[in-house]
């Protein structure tokens, strides 16, 4: 049996705010996974730290997400929603949806400076002008864990949702930034 | 095919415990290691090589766009199934840092999930991650955004090497930085692995599958030179997914049929 016939031809449909950034052009450094299957010599690849050709990697980076808010603060997004939403991000295999109960705190701010206040650096591509809603919830939720370590479980944690898109940009599991 | 090595265990017993095994193995032949069950509720199927403290400094590696799926159809526990690599400052331990990168796919939440928008779908997105403990049980996990992407079948290379910032590692894809992590606060590590993950019930819950993931990795050693995959190794393959090594090619290979 061949490895592509025992592949169940079943299609994700990954619907997603940036499915279209495939059209802004990723570049491709290498060959075909085609190649890689079939070869028993392994894939040819492009040597590390290869740049990406093509459009400039912090367009298409950009282009993904709305256009930087200013530092003013604006939302799109109600308080109540970014709550509920940040709520729903407990959810995992081993806990659920915080209840609408949990102690919640939101403030809507930049998100370059989140990153600062938590001692970290605003990823490349992203304008730290953005505005973001930070909010904390206390509930539980679990964390992704390498290879060979036991589940854990944070009993709080802190989300960054872009303010006018409603996209997570990043979840601090363990992070307790607000607390009123 | 004659390559190709599938191992289908029966469920054992789960075990939290579980020690990480890196199995010795003949340079550039990998050997399997066949016996772990899965520390529920994460499975996984992955290379792995575990060497001295600081004798490695970043991991490098390419995979496709390949589908996969974690089997959620609909407002279902958040469960995830991921194509990614791992870089720990040292042996898997209670207060193992670490950093990690590359694709998962996942359920959505409801009115706006973890890839944004609106969907409660799944959705296919490339993510890295950074985890620092400041004592057994007390961490703190960053979960980052990198885009939303279709699974198209295109390679990308995804690396987590030495940044500018001493201590600090760029995380990079196909060869422009996508973040930065002070996650391990020094510039030394010992462990990296490669692989799938799945994490939920069990991996054949709801029609979870992936197609084959051919990842072609590397690593930096301690002088920050690009070397293949060192000589010892090993593999952890949980119940439900199937793997496969091209040995000598430096390239891991993974299914969940």
């Amino acid at each position: 049996m061949s490895e592509h016939s025992m592949n169940r031809t079943k299609y994700v449909i990954a619907i997603s705010a940036g499915a279209a950034i495939t059209a802004l052009g990723i570049g491709v450094l290498a060959t075909s996974h085609a190649n890689a299957e079939s070869s028993p010599s392994g894939p040819v690849v492009a040597a590390p730290g290869g740049n990406l050709a093509g459009t400039p990697f912090n367009s298409w980076r950009e282009a993904h997400f709305a256009p930087a808010q200013s530092a003013q603060p604006s939302s799109s997004i109600s308080e109540a929603a970014a709550m509920t939403d940040a709520q729903s991000f407990a959810q995992t295999a081993t806990t659920p949806v915080a209840p609408s109960t949990s102690p919640t705190f939101a403030k809507l701010m930049t998100l370059g400076a989140f990153d600062a206040a938590n001692g970290n650096s605003t990823d490349p591509g992203l304008s730290p002008d953005r505005s973001v809603w930070v909010v904390t919830v206390d509930a539980p939720t679990a964390p992704n864990t390498p290879p060979g370590m036991p589940a854990s479980t944070a009993s709080v944690y802190t989300v960054a949702i872009d303010a006018t898109t409603g996209t997570l940009i990043e979840k601090g599991i363990g992070v307790g930034y607000l607390n009123s | 095919m004659d390559l190709m090595r599938r191992t289908i265990l029966g469920v054992g017993a789960i075990s939290a415990l579980s020690p990480v095994v890196a199995a010795a193995a003949l340079p550039g032949a990998a050997e399997a290691t066949p016996s772990y069950p899965c520390i529920s509720p994460h499975c996984y199927s992955v290379e792995k090589y575990v060497g001295a403290q600081g004798s490695l400094t970043g991991l490098w590696f390419q995979e496709s766009d390949n589908n996969m799926s974690n089997g959620n159809t609909g407002a279902s526990p958040y469960y995830h199934i991921n194509s990614e690599g791992w870089y720990l400052e040292n042996a898997v331990g209670s207060t193992t840092d670490y950093i990690e990168v590359g694709l998962t796919n996942e359920y959505e939440g409801s009115a706006n999930g973890y890839v944004g928008s609106t969907c409660s779908c799944l959705a296919y997105a490339q993510f890295w991650a950074d985890t620092h403990y400041t004592a057994p049980g007390v961490y703190t996990q960053w979960e980052h955004l990198i885009t939303n992407l279709t699974p198209d079948g295109v390679n990308h290379t995804y690396q987590i090497v030495r940044g500018a910032t001493a201590n600090h590692y760029n995380i990079e894809l196909d060869g422009n930085v996508v973040g930065s992590s002070g996650a391990t606060n020094q510039w030394a590590g010992s462990q990296v692995a490669v692989g799938g993950e799945y994490y939920g019930p069990y991996v054949d819950w709801g029609g979870s599958f992936a197609n084959t993931f051919d990842i072609y990795h590397k690593t930096y050693n301690s002088t920050g030179g690009v070397e293949f995959w060192p000589a010892v190794s090993g593999t952890q393959v949980d119940p439900g997914f199937n793997a496969r090594l091209w040995n000598g090619n430096n390239t891991y290979s993974w299914n969940m049929p």
